[in-house]
This record gives structure tokens, C-alpha cells and sequence, in this order.
């Protein structure tokens, strides 16, 4: 594809540059770190990982991080508490703060005072309510945006959501890799599950913002035959989708999970997620302001 | 009160001027644009329409940047006018992204010069001491708040008096911008939209622009 | 203040001074703000009409930036270099204003005592060094005694046709629709009002109001960019046609719907006098002057005779012993032969188009109609049709230009309300002093003779000579702007007049000669022969770097005075009842560096050669002229005339020896015009001196007894002593169209099509850009990149795709001479299929203008410069060439310019 050219801006359908050029790449990364931290901490909470939800609090510290290289003005951070009433942005940082607050008393608590059941089930409750929150505000962030229209739909936070817990319940499964094998197979049983129905939601989003507006369908043809053809058939539809069901099946039918190829699975996914989000953001154009031909 | 512009498209031949009244208005940066003007064409050979258009802010009543602003950084005031608090802008963007006009710009390269690895050249100096812009943060459009409060100050009307107008109207050389009150039914503007059937861009996103366009 | 500032910046000097632009020959009124001593904002004058009141374009703002620009020449600069060159490093050295003026006296003195014509000078009213037209630009050369005075334009970005057709029809440099009432215009390759440098101001303003008016407005034009873009109706047409559209549609109105204006015809055109069988007016035998017939008496008169009852507009009649007919019927008989249909094949305009336009032409003419305005009854005709320079830059431009004129004239719809405008040819004069005047007037023959002109006398024609100058326009004095000598074929002629004498200096004022008027290489050939260059300007651009042995820095506009920013009334002061405004141009800032007002500068040279007392009589000539006794016409010619005019008829403003500043000219100038209280204390801090224009000034047709030739009697007249003189020289020139029935001549540009050079290629102005200087503006490059065409070869999307091209190519336009130039592809629709276009004067290469460098295509390399592709009439360029396009690899023309890399 052509690269758009600068008199092309607002005539022609304008790509989305600020959150995915130079700094922009931090946001999708950003976004990306909140789906698994979120899913991640959910998925270790049923299947009582200590170290998982360690991992997933990690992550959500790293979302942060990527948070602050993405802003201009970092040390201005705390300013970005000041509008939850109507900011995505603001809500979501005040869900991550909390997130992590919680998630560090509850591990903290099962860590060193585990006998506090009560006290850990409570925090755990409440880290597990913002990590869902953490997970699904970056959906919602996306897609308040009316401006885009292939963000503009009910469907990105769930599939946000859905691909966030994905991705946490790969990350859990090589974390749990060791451990009980009627565990892992129940690990991989719900992920078998998940994948199927982040395949299908990946379709039912694309399907139906095509049919949403013809700047949509703009960005749906820049996906999937455009110049973010190979991020979305490779990146999202390869790693992200066809390699991981292709081991869980495979696996499923041998019985046994062969640990490498488990291992390819979880990366696979990861990377699958990761393209996820930049395809979405890369996707992103506006409708020209001049009339149409 | 509400301010507003509207367009004659028929009137304006492209020259640009509103662009660069802007630019020395404010000194701009090299590459930073608070308005720009967008060309096209429309039809098929011969029957074709040349498409110009002079584009900024809009000025929305019911504005996605000012929602989408997590530090309340974008604002707006009680004529309409939307700005941005530099001091308390983080440079986060969702701004930038949620405007469906794309009519901001981020400050990011302080070094950029107009003539490049020559220097500042004395005007732009200049302008770092009269109109300082800070690094980092999203800048765009205030429909030259400034001269329309120092002109209310001294009792002028915005739209009317020169000195209380924005920059890009008065020094239009086709006079294709007309700049007044939307929310005063009297007002000329509000006559002009009227009786020349103005329209805005994209009613779909919802945010009512106060820029108005007359085929 | 009325700007916008942030936080308390501390201010000391806070001033807006009105001044005049420099974008262009526009000269719009202006407002500068200066701010603690640096110029912060250009907004227009709302005060006076003098350009849009209040706006102005973006070339005006930029211009602070042109003040500003680092790569500006600050001090007099010696060439080191020996050789010459386009790509040549001028290897610039330091030197001393004294220094260079002292070399510049002592060879000016040597070769004024041999034959000053040995002085080549030359340069254009363009951007960036204040035109200074009548006082500085060309008057020094002209006093200084050589003939040899060559303009930057050369008829190229300059209507040599319609500087000569708007000379002889409306006494003025160009024309207008009368955008206040005009209903229905007619633009042929121009732009007035959206692009054209021509009074860019007001007509930007006045032709919107008539857009918003609803005034109708038919473009035809190949590309629909700026004048198309902004037509109710585009219309496609081949380059070099639009004067066989005019004549078609003269036709169809005339013979078809029977539609003129007979009063008009009648008694302001020379339709009625008498034609012999030689072409030639019959004439009364006892006065020599012309004959018409009296349908009345039924027996022929003078033109003039007081007792004529009707003028016979049709018939045969024997006079004088042989058989005559009035001119209006020969001409009418003459475009029967314009058949919509054959004008269909040569122009690709549509018959049935070319028809209805006709006709909705004819009747939106209301001829009979009148309309009063300030208690005066004037004809209305609300139509009007202008060309500029794409429709008469080809080998028939001054055929074409006048088809154009003819369309008007059968209307009448010339200089009165509605119809085409000169710019002003009639003043009055102040009301206090009666002076700043000017009047048209008939000659003898009664026909329209301009109060004041320039370049070259539109009416009444001078006489053929042989040659004796290197641009050689003595030959045919029809010819406004000559391409010689800067030709490929002017030694063959120079050679053949056996070399009289050779340039040793040239003086150049602004301009950009190799980049601007032709190609290069033939530019180079020519330049690099001169021995002694020196070049007056603001920037280092291509013809400096090139080819100047001295450059002397020259103040930017809004750096130094200027008494005319233009000529005169008839060049680019307001139409119509706008307003009678005389600006200043004045110092916004003090010139920093060595920078030199150009006048004061050429004055310090004439001391040097002992010519200032010369000088100083000139400004009194010229100054007298304007008091009203019209003593000088203002063109080149007339000022070397000037030792000729009896001094009791001059005011001397400047004694001989007097030696004064260039402000002080003005103080005494402003004070003579305008009165005692309007000296330049006054006049600079009003900016202008403004009052009233009365209808009969805006609309002086009927007030003045003149005629127009609509049957160009003086061209027959001509036709045999310039073969004869041309013969002398080894000229050769398309005889054909020495023709006094204005006639369509396929250009030149047509006859070179092959079905390998299949393309017609041709440039045109853009808005954002005047002559070359514009392009070295960061602001003007920054907007020239946010559009689609500044810096892109176009096309048509279909045939693009047919040759396989598509946006974004590198592209190579190749002419069938050989000649190539290449750029990026940009495809649009509204363009005709049949051609490739660029717009403004791009493609730049000389080191010291970083800005340009590279950007865009320049076309005029493609261009071939000779008689064979001028008009021979008046010497219009050929500016359109058949060229074959191909995808390319890099940008050939660069090859060895030694830039930074593309």
C-alpha cells in the first residue's frame, strides 16, 4: 500500500497515528499488559496460583510503566485521577492503582498471614473485580471512541476481555507446567474452550463492524487484505488463534500434553494477543471531512 | 453565548491565508497546524468539482475531547470555546484520538526549526517570548480566545470588530469566514447558516460542531 | 495590541505600520506588526480597496518569513569562481559596497563612452526586491543610453498577448469582468482572482463577491485547479485553442442569433471604416484620415465628420475609385469559416457547448439595457470575457487574445458596467491638485491611445526597423516582451546583421533568468558569454549562483521604500467604483546588514559615472507626466525620449545636481501630486492617499472619443516593411498572421503532435506561489506539501492508467526536442486527458535557497526558445510542448547540480 500522503490527511481515510506511532506503541502495549495481567490474576485465583497472581501483579505494574512512556508528561501522572466521570482513561487508572493495591494486600495476606481466609477471600474479591476491571477498561477506552468506527462497537471489550483472560490462561498454564497433571488438564480444557470462542468473537467483530459503515469496512479491508494483512493473518490469526488450537486439539487427541509444544502454544497466544492490539489500533481510521465522490 | 463560524465554501479559492494568519498569530511550529485547508476533487472527468475546504477545531458543543481527557487538561468555557490547560496536560493523547476531525496536534520536538539546522530566525525567537509553547502537550484551535476576551474588554463585538475576531476571519481575503454568537437567533451568523442552508461536518459523531459550511 | 500573547512578556515597541506588499506585482495594502523590533504579523488594510480590506493571502504573511531568511545576501559579493555555469559554485567573497560600485562604475564608463548598448539590463517586477518599476527598475539602463532592456517575464509567465491586446482595446496592462455587476463570465486560461498575480487582492475579493453573488462563470481551461476549480462551469480544452473557441462563438453570435451591439460598433470600433482590396483604410485624400460610410447622405465621410447620420456598418461601396467595404462587414463575413463543429476537432470543446455558450453569452449581454449609478445613465452589459496567460501563451497569442477582445467588443461590453474592466486607464487626477492624471485619447485615426503605458507603445504603433538591438523588438512593434536574445537561434540573426556590437555587462534587478523564462541550457548559453554580471537581490538563487560576477543585496519589501509599488493606475489599482488609493511602501524595520535600498544604490553608481544629473531630469519628466500633460508614456521607449521634451513643460522636483535620498523624492513627489499637507509624513502614517472614484473614471468608455480596432488595420500596415527588415536579419516568421481579420492559427505546440509525443504539457500559476521566490518561504513549503498539485506532476486518472503510471511515480516528461524534466505523478479527474501539467515555477537547484531546493518540477526546461516557437506578432512564447511520459529512476535533472541528495 501506498504511504498516505501528507495531502491526503482528512481527504482520504485518515489512519489513527497517535496511540501506535513512536510513543503510541506504548498504549497497545499498555492494553496489551492489562488484558493478560487481568486475565491472568482471574485464572490464578480459580486455579489457586499464588505465583500466577504474583506474575499478573507484575504485569499490571509493567502495564503501568508502559503507561508513563506513552504520556508526554509523566511526572504529571497524577493528574490523570481527576476526570473518572467521563474518562476511560482516568477510570482505568484509578482500576489498575486499585488493582494493584489489592492484589499486594492479598498476596502479602496468603503469603505471610494465610490463615487470614477471610481477609484474602475479601481482597481477593476485590483484586479480582479490578482485575476484570483493569482487563475489560481498555476494551471500553478503545471503543468509546465514536470517531473510529471499527472501534466503536459493543464487541472490543469483550473481546478485549476474552483475549486478556486467553492470554492469562496460557501464561498460568506454563507457570503451572510442573504442577498437578489433573490441574493442567483442566487448565488446557478451559483454554481449548476460550480460544474456540476467541476465534469466534474475532469473527463476529470483524463480520459485524464491516457491515457497520463503510469507514469501518475501510478499516476491515486494511486488515484483511490491506497493508495490516500480514499483522492480522499472521500476528492475530496464525499466533493468535489457528497455532494454539491446533496444539490443544493435537494435544486433546494425544492425550497427553507434550510440554514443548505447550510452551509454542502459551508463546503463540501471547504474541497472538500482542498483534491483537495492534492490529485494532493500527486499524483505527477516521472518515474524510470532504464530501464523498 | 456560543461561538461559531460558517464557511462559504463558493467564496474561498484556496489561498491559504487563514492557515498562516493562525500560524503568525500564535507561532506556531514548523509542522503544527491549528487549521489546514483540505483539497479534493469530486466527479468524474468533465464533470468534475474542485473541493476546498478550511478545517479546524470545531468548537463542539457537546465535545469527545473534553469527555475523553482524563485530567480535565481540554475544557470548555461558557461561550463554547474549547482549549486546553497546557499546565495540566499529560500528553496522553486519547484527546487526539477520540476527535473525530483529527484538529489537535501534540508539541514533541522543540528543536524543529524553519529553516532546518540554520538557526531561529528572529521572528521565531520572537514568538518563544510573546506566545510560548509547551513541549509535550496537545495543542489546537481556541478560536483566538485571547483577542476575542481582550476584545470583550474593551466592549468590542467578536465577529464585528476586527480586534475581537479571530485571526483566520478577518484576514481572509475573500472574506468566506463569518465568525458570531450561534446561540443569539439574531445574530448574523445565525442568518447567514439560515438563509444559505449551512451544514456541519459529521453529525453522526454527536458533538454538534460550531463550524458551518455553505455549498 | 490586538494579538494573541501569553503570560507578560515584556514589550517596548508595539507598532503596526502600514506599508505595501511584496508577494507580488499586486502591491495589496498592508498593516506589519512590529513587535520589540521584529515583524510578527501581516494582516490586509481594512481601510482602503487598494487589495481584499482587511485580508490577504498567504504569499503576503510568508513574506516574514523571506525577511527573515537566513540565506539572505547581506553584503556585496565578488565572485570567485572564473567559470560560469547553471551548477557552478560561485565561490562568493566578501566585499566592500564602495569596492563593488567602483568596479561597476569604471566598466559601466568605459562602454558608455563606446556604445551603451553594450549594457544588457533587465529583470522582473516579481516577489522579493520592490518593483520600483518607472524609478529604478530599468530607468537606470535606460538613461545610461542602451536600448538592450530584457524583462524577466520575456513572455512567459508575462501575456505578451494580452499586454498588447489590452493596450490597444482597453488602454490598460490587463483586464477584469466587472465582478460588482457582471452576470456572466468567460475565463480562457486565467486566473483573476484566484491565482493570477494581478491585483491578487481585490480581485480575490470582488471576483468572491460575485461567486456569492451568483454570478455565473465559465472557465475554460485544461485543468480544473484554480480558475477551473472555482467555475459554475468547467469546460476542458486543448492548449493553444481557446481563440478558435472565441472565434466560433464570435461567429454564432454575429451569424447565427444575429446578435451586436451596433451603437458600439458603430462609434466606438473602427467596425464602420472603409476597407480597400489592400487591406489597408480607404482615406480622405485632403486629411489622410479614415472613411465610413453615411447611410444617411449615402455618401462616404471622415470618421469624424460632425455630420454623419448613420454609420454604414454593412455593404460595398466605391470610394476613392475602388471598392470598399465597412470593416465590421468583412469581419463578420470572415468568421463564418468558425463552424462549432471544426472547432470541435481542434479544441476537444463539445459543438453543442460552444453553442449554448454562445448564446447564454449573447443574452445575458441585455444589449440595449442601461443602468444608472450616481445619477449617471451607462450602457449595462453584464458580460465579460478575459484570457490570460495560459490562453495566449502560444504561438497565436496575440491572434487569439484579440478573438477574445472581439467577443466583447460586439457587445459591447467593454469599460462599462458589467462588462470587461481594464485596469484603470482614466484619472482624473487628485481632487486638490489635479494631478496623478491620466487620460486616454484618440490618435489620429481616432483610435484609443493609452495616457500611460510601459515595455512597449500598444497605440499608435512605431515604425518596423532593422534590428539593432540583441532583443531585436524594433523589427515588429507589436511585440510587447521579446524571448530574445535568450534563444536558441539568436546568433544565427546577430550573425546575419553582422554582429554590431557584443554585451560586455549585465545589470540584472531580482528575477531568476535561467529558472523562470526558458530553458536552462539555453539560458546558460547565453549568460555565461557575458563577460561582467551583476545581479541585485535579496537570495542566491540560480541565475546569481550562476552565473554573477558581482551580487549587490537588496532590501526586502518590508525593509525599504518604494514611492510606485507599481506603474500606475493601469496595472493593478482597483476596478470599477472602487476606490482611488495611492499607497506607500515604507520601512517596516530598518534594512539590517549591508542591504541597500536598490535606487539609492543605483544612484551612487550614476555619481560614479556622472549620470545622476541625467537621472534626476528623468524623475522630473516623469513626475510632470503624471501632473497631466501625459508627457512621457512611461514605457522604456519614451524615457529614453525624454532629452527630447521642451523643460518649460517640466516641474523640476530635483534640481541636476541636487543629490537626495529616495525619501526625500518621495516627500517631493507625494507633495506635487497631492498638496503641500500630503507630503510623506502624511502619507506614511495613513498608509495612502485615498478618494472617490467619479463613474465617469470607472467607466470612461462613452466618455472619451475613442475607437478600438476591431479590424487590426495597423498589422496589414506593417506586414511588408518587417519582411523587409526581417529579411535583413534572416528572419523568418509566420506571415500568415500578419492578418488584420482576427483570425485562429493552429500554435505551434499542436503541430509538433506525434502519436510518440502524445501529451500536451503545460505550467500554471499557483496560489501559493509568484515567480520563483516563493518557494524558498517555509510556510509556502509547508502548504505546498499539505497540497496535492504544488509539487506534482497531474494528470488525467485515465490516461494515467493507460500508460500504466500511477500517484506516487517518479515520472520523466520528455519533449520531442529531447528535453527532459521529471517529478512525482499525482492523477486527478479534472483534467483534460490529453494533457501533463505543473504547477508554479518549481523544481529549484541553486544551493543557496535551501527551502526550494528539489522541490516540485520545473517546466521551463522543457521549453524550446526561438522565433519558431514565438507568436509572431507579439512575441509570446510558446509555453506549451507536446511531450511523451515514463517512468523514471531518479530526478535526471539533477544529475551534477551538486546538492543535497533527493
Amino acid at each position: 500500500m501506498i504511504q498516505a500522503k501528507p495531502y491526503d490527511f482528512m481527504v482520504k481515510y485518515t489512519q489513527q497515528k497517535e496511540w501506535i506511532d513512536g510513543r503510541g506503541n506504548f498504549i497497545a502495549f499498555a492494553f496489551f499488559l492489562g488484558g493478560i495481567s487481568g486475565g491472568l490474576y482471574l485464572a490464578s485465583s480459580y486455579f489457586e496460583s499464588l505465583l500466577g497472581q504474583f506474575v499478573a501483579l507484575i504485569l499490571s505494574l509493567l502495564m503501568g510503566v508502559s503507561y508513563m512512556i506513552h504520556l508526554s508528561k509523566p511526572l504529571r501522572f497524577w493528574r490523570m485521577f481527576m476526570k473518572p466521570g467521563t474518562s476511560w482513561i482516568a477510570r482505568g487508572f484509578i482500576f489498575i492503582m486499585l488493582f494493584i493495591g489489592f492484589t499486594f494486600i492479598q498476596l502479602i495476606l496468603s503469603q505471610w498471614a494465610s490463615d487470614a481466609t477471610t481477609a484474602i477471600m475479601t481482597f481477593t474479591v476485590l483484586a479480582g473485580i479490578f482485575a476484570f476491571a483493569q482487563s475489560i477498561y481498555t476494551g471500553f477506552a478503545v471503543s468509546y471512541v465514536s470517531a473510529i468506527k471499527i472501534w466503536n462497537s459493543a464487541i472490543l471489550p469483550i473481546l478485549f476481555v476474552v483475549c486478556g483472560i486467553t492470554g492469562g490462561l496460557a501464561i498460568l498454564l506454563a507457570i503451572m507446567m510442573g504442577g498437578s497433571h489433573a490441574q493442567l488438564v483442566a487448565l488446557e480444557n478451559v483454554i481449548r474452550v476460550m480460544l474456540i470462542v476467541f476465534a469466534i468473537i474475532v469473527g463476529v467483530y470483524l463480520w459485524n463492524t464491516t457491515y457497520s459503515s463503510i469507514t469501518a469496512k475501510d478499516s476491515v479491508s486494511r486488515l484483511i487484505r490491506g497493508s495490516l494483512a500480514p499483522l492480522f493473518w499472521i500476528g492475530v490469526f496464525l499466533f493468535g488463534i489457528l497455532i494454539p488450537i491446533a496444539i490443544s486439539v493435537s494435544t486433546y487427541f494425544a492425550g497427553e500434553a507434550a510440554t514443548g509444544l505447550l510452551i509454542t502454544a502459551v508463546a503463540s497466544e501471547i504474541i497472538g494477543g500482542l498483534a491483537l492490539r495492534f492490529a485494532i489500533l493500527k486499524a483505527g481510521v477516521y472518515s474524510p471531512l470532504l464530501p464523498a465522490e | 453565548m456560543r461561538w461559531g463560524m460558517a464557511i462559504e465554501l463558493k467564496r474561498c479559492v484556496g489561498c491559504c491565508e487563514c492557515v498562516l494568519a493562525c500560524k503568525a498569530e500564535h507561532f506556531l511550529p514548523p509542522d503544527i497546524f491549528w487549521n489546514r485547508v483540505l483539497i479534493g476533487e469530486k466527479g468524474k472527468y468533465p464533470t468534475v468539482t474542485k473541493l476546498i475546504y478550511t478545517v479546524r477545531c470545531n468548537q463542539c458543543a457537546d465535545p469527545a475531547c473534553v469527555k475523553v481527557c482524563p485530567t480535565g487538561a481540554t475544557q470548555q468555557r461558557e461561550d463554547g470555546i474549547v482549549w486546553v490547560d497546557e499546565d495540566k496536560c499529560v500528553g496522553c493523547r486519547y484527546c487526539m484520538v477520540a476527535c473525530p476531525y483529527q484538529m489537535r496536534s501534540m508539541y514533541e520536538d522543540g528543536n524543529k526549526e524553519y529553516f532546518p539546522g540554520q538557526g531561529l530566525t528572529e521572528h521565531e525567537k520572537m514568538g518563544r517570548i510573546l506566545y510560548p509553547h509547551q513541549l509535550g502537550v496537545v495543542q489546537k484551535c481556541i478560536f483566538c480566545k485571547e483577542r476575542i476576551d481582550a476584545g470583550l474588554a474593551q466592549e468590542l463585538k467578536p465577529g464585528v470588530d476586527r480586534e475581537a475576531t479571530p485571526a483566520c476571519v478577518i484576514n481572509c481575503p475573500t472574506k468566506a469566514i463569518h465568525f458570531g454568537d450561534l446561540d443569539d437567533p439574531y445574530s448574523e451568523i445565525n442568518r447567514i447558516i439560515k438563509e444559505k442552508k449551512g451544514h456541519q461536518f459529521h453529525l453522526e459523531y454527536g458533538t454538534d460542531p460550531s463550524m458551518y459550511y455553505i455549498d | 495590541m490586538a494579538m494573541s500573547v501569553k503570560g507578560t512578556p515584556e514589550i517596548w515597541d508595539d507598532e503596526w505600520v502600514k506599508t505595501t506588499c511584496g508577494g507580488c506585482y499586486g502591491t495589496c495594502t498592508i498593516r506589519a506588526h512590529r513587535v520589540n523590533g521584529v515583524i510578527v504579523k501581516i494582516e490586509g488594510e481594512p481601510d482602503n480597496d487598494f487589495g481584499p480590506r482587511g485580508g490577504i493571502c498567504a504569499k503576503s504573511e510568508a513574506m516574514i518569513q523571506a525577511l527573515y531568511d537566513p540565506n539572505r545576501i547581506n553584503y556585496p559579493m565578488r565572485r570567485t569562481n572564473p567559470k560560469k555555469g547553471l551548477f557552478e559554485d560561485p565561490r562568493w567573497e566578501r566585499i566592500s559596497w564602495d569596492e563593488a560600485l567602483d568596479e561597476i562604475a569604471g566598466r559601466l564608463k568605459k562602454i558608455r563612452a563606446e556604445n551603451p548598448n553594450k549594457l544588457f539590463h533587465g529583470g522582473t517586477p516579481s516577489a522579493g526586491s520592490g518593483p520600483d518599476l518607472p524609478l529604478g527598475f530599468g530607468v537606470f539602463g535606460a538613461v545610461f543610453g542602451t536600448k538592450n532592456w530584457y524583462v524577466g517575464g520575456a513572455g512567459l509567465h508575462c501575456g505578451s498577448g494580452s499586454h498588447m491586446g489590452a493596450g490597444l482595446y482597453h488602454a490598460s496592462w490587463s483586464i477584469v469582468p466587472d465582478f460588482k455587476y457582471c452576470n456572466y463570465a468567460i475565463q480562457m486560461g486565467s486566473n483573476k482572482g484566484t491565482g493570477s498575480g494581478h491585483s491578487m487582492g481585490f480581485n480575490m475579493r470582488l471576483s468572491a463577491d460575485a461567486r456569492a453573488r451568483g454570478m455565473k462563470n465559465v472557465v475554460f481551461d485544461p485543468i480544473c485547479n484554480f480558475g477551473g476549480g472555482k467555475a459554475t462551469e468547467w469546460i476542458p480544452i486543448l492548449p493553444g485553442t481557446d481563440g478558435l473557441v472565441a472565434l466560433t462563438m464570435v461567429n454564432i453570435i454575429l451569424n447565427e442569433l444575429g446578435v451586436y451591439d451596433t451603437e458600439f460598433l458603430k462609434k466606438k470600433t473602427n467596425g464602420p471604416y472603409l476597407i480597400g482590396p489592400d487591406e489597408r483604410y480607404v482615406r480622405d485624400k485632403k486629411t489622410d484620415k479614415p472613411l465610413v460610410w453615411d447611410a444617411k447622405d449615402n455618401k462616404a465621410k471622415t470618421f469624424d465628420d460632425p455630420t454623419i447620420g448613420d454609420f454604414a456598418l454593412f455593404g460595398e461601396y466605391e470610394v476613392n475609385g475602388v471598392k470598399c467595404h465597412p470593416a465590421f462587414h468583412l469581419i463578420k463575413e470572415h468568421v463564418k469559416q468558425y463552424t462549432p463543429e471544426a472547432a470541435e476537432k481542434e479544441s476537444t470543446v463539445p459543438a453543442e457547448t460552444i453553442r449554448r455558450i454562445a448564446s447564454e453569452w449573447a443574452d445575458a449581454a441585455m444589449i440595449g439595457t442601461t443602468i444608472e449609478i450616481e445619477g449617471e445613465k451607462l450602457p449595462l452589459r453584464p458580460v465579460a470575457a478575459v484570457m490570460f496567460r495560459g490562453g495566449q501563451g502560444h504561438t497565436n497569442s496575440a491572434q487569439s487574445y484579440c478573438a477574445m477582445c472581439l467577443l466583447n467588443a460586439i457587445v459591447g461590453a467593454m469599460d462599462v458596467p458589467g462588462g470587461t474592466l481594464g485596469w484603470p486607464a482614466y484619472v482624473e487626477g487628485h481632487p486638490e491638485t489635479g494631478r496623478f492624471k491620466v487620460i486616454p485619447y484618440p490618435c489620429k485615426d481616432g483610435m484609443l491611445t493609452a495616457g500611460t503605458f510601459m515595455e512597449h507603445k500598444p497605440w499608435p504603433v512605431e515604425e518596423s526597423q532593422v534590428p539593432n538591438t540583441f532583443l531585436m523588438k524594433e523589427m515588429v512593434p507589436t511585440a510587447s516582451f521579446s524571448p530574445q536574445p535568450v534563444t536558441s537561434d539568436f546568433d544565427k540573426y546577430w550573425d546575419e546583421l553582422g554582429r554590431p556590437y557584443e554585451i560586455e555587462i549585465a545589470m540584472i534587478f531580482g528575477a531568476n533568468m535561467v529558472r523562470s523564462t526558458q530553458n536552462r541550457e539555453i539560458a546558460e548559453n547565453f549568460f555565461k558569454k557575458i563577460p561582467f554580471i551583476v545581479s541585485f537581490n535579496i537570495l542566491p538563487n540560480e541565475f546569481c549562483e550562476g552565473f554573477a560576477d558581482i551580487v549587490l543585496p537588496d532590501c526586502h519589501p518590508l525593509e525599504t521604500y518604494c514611492l510606485f509599488s507599481s506603474h500606475g493606475p493601469f496595472f493593478n489599482h482597483p476596478i470599477g467604483m472602487e476606490g482611488w488609493n495611492f499607497p506607500i511602501r515604507q520601512p517596516v524595520i530598518k534594512p539590517q546588514y549591508e542591504r541597500r535600498n536598490k535606487v539609492e544604490a543605483l544612484w551612487d553608481l550614476a555619481d560614479r559615472i556622472g549620470m545622476r544629473g541625467e537621472m534626476n531630469q528623468y524623475y522630473n519628466v516623469y513626475f510632470s507626466s503624471f501632473g497631466g500633460e501625459a508627457l512621457i508614456s512611461g514605457d522604456i521607449a519614451s524615457v529614453r525620449d525624454v532629452k527630447q521634451i521642451d523643460p518649460d513643460k517640466v516641474t523640476q522636483l530635483i534640481k541636476p545636481d541636487e543629490k537626495i535620498t529616495y525619501s526625500e523624492m518621495m516627500d517631493r513627489a507625494f507633495k506635487f501630486y497631492f498638496g503641500d499637507n500630503h507630503g510623506l509624513e502624511y502619507i506614511s502614517e495613513h498608509g495612502s492617499i485615498n478618494w472617490p472614484k467619479k463613474v465617469k473614471e470607472a467607466y470612461w468608455r462613452w466618455y472619451v472619443d475613442v475607437r478600438i480596432p476591431i479590424y487590426m488595420e495597423h498589422i496589414a500596415g506593417l506586414k511588408p516593411e518587417i519582411m523587409e527588415n526581417a529579411e535583413k536579419a534572416g528572419v523568418e516568421l509566420e506571415w500568415e498572421q500578419f492578418t488584420p481579420l482576427i483570425s485562429y492559427f493552429t500554435p505551434q505546440v499542436a503541430k509538433e503532435e506525434t502519436s510518440e509525443y502524445d501529451l500536451y504539457s503545460f505550467s500554471y500559476r499557483d496560489i501559493l506561489h509568484n515567480g520563483t521566490y516563493t518557494m524558498e518561504m517555509p510556510w509556502l513549503d509547508e502548504l505546498s506539501r499539505l497540497n496535492p498539485y504544488t509539487y506534482n506532476i497531474t494528470m488525467n486518472a485515465d490516461t494515467a492508467g493507460k500508460k500504466g503510471l500511477k500517484d506516487g511515480d517518479l515520472i520523466c516528461l520528455e519533449s520531442s526536442y529531447g528535453r527532459k524534466t521529471t517529478g512525482t505523478l499525482k492523477t486527478m479527474q479534472g483534467q483534460h486527458p490529453k494533457t501533463v501539467a505543473i504547477s508554479a515555477c518549481s523544481g529549484a537547484w541553486a544551493k543557496g535557497a535551501p527551502i526550494a531546493y528539489g522541490k516540485g518540477t520545473n517546466f521551463n526546461i522543457l521549453l524550446e526558445s526561438d522565433f519558431k516557437h514565438a507568436c509572431p506578432v507579439c512575441w509570446s512564447q510558446e509555453t506549451a510542448t507536446m511531450v511523451k511520459v515514463y517512468k523514471i529512476d531518479h530526478r535526471i535533472e539533477y544529475d551534477g547540480a551538486g546538492g543535497k541528495p533527493l
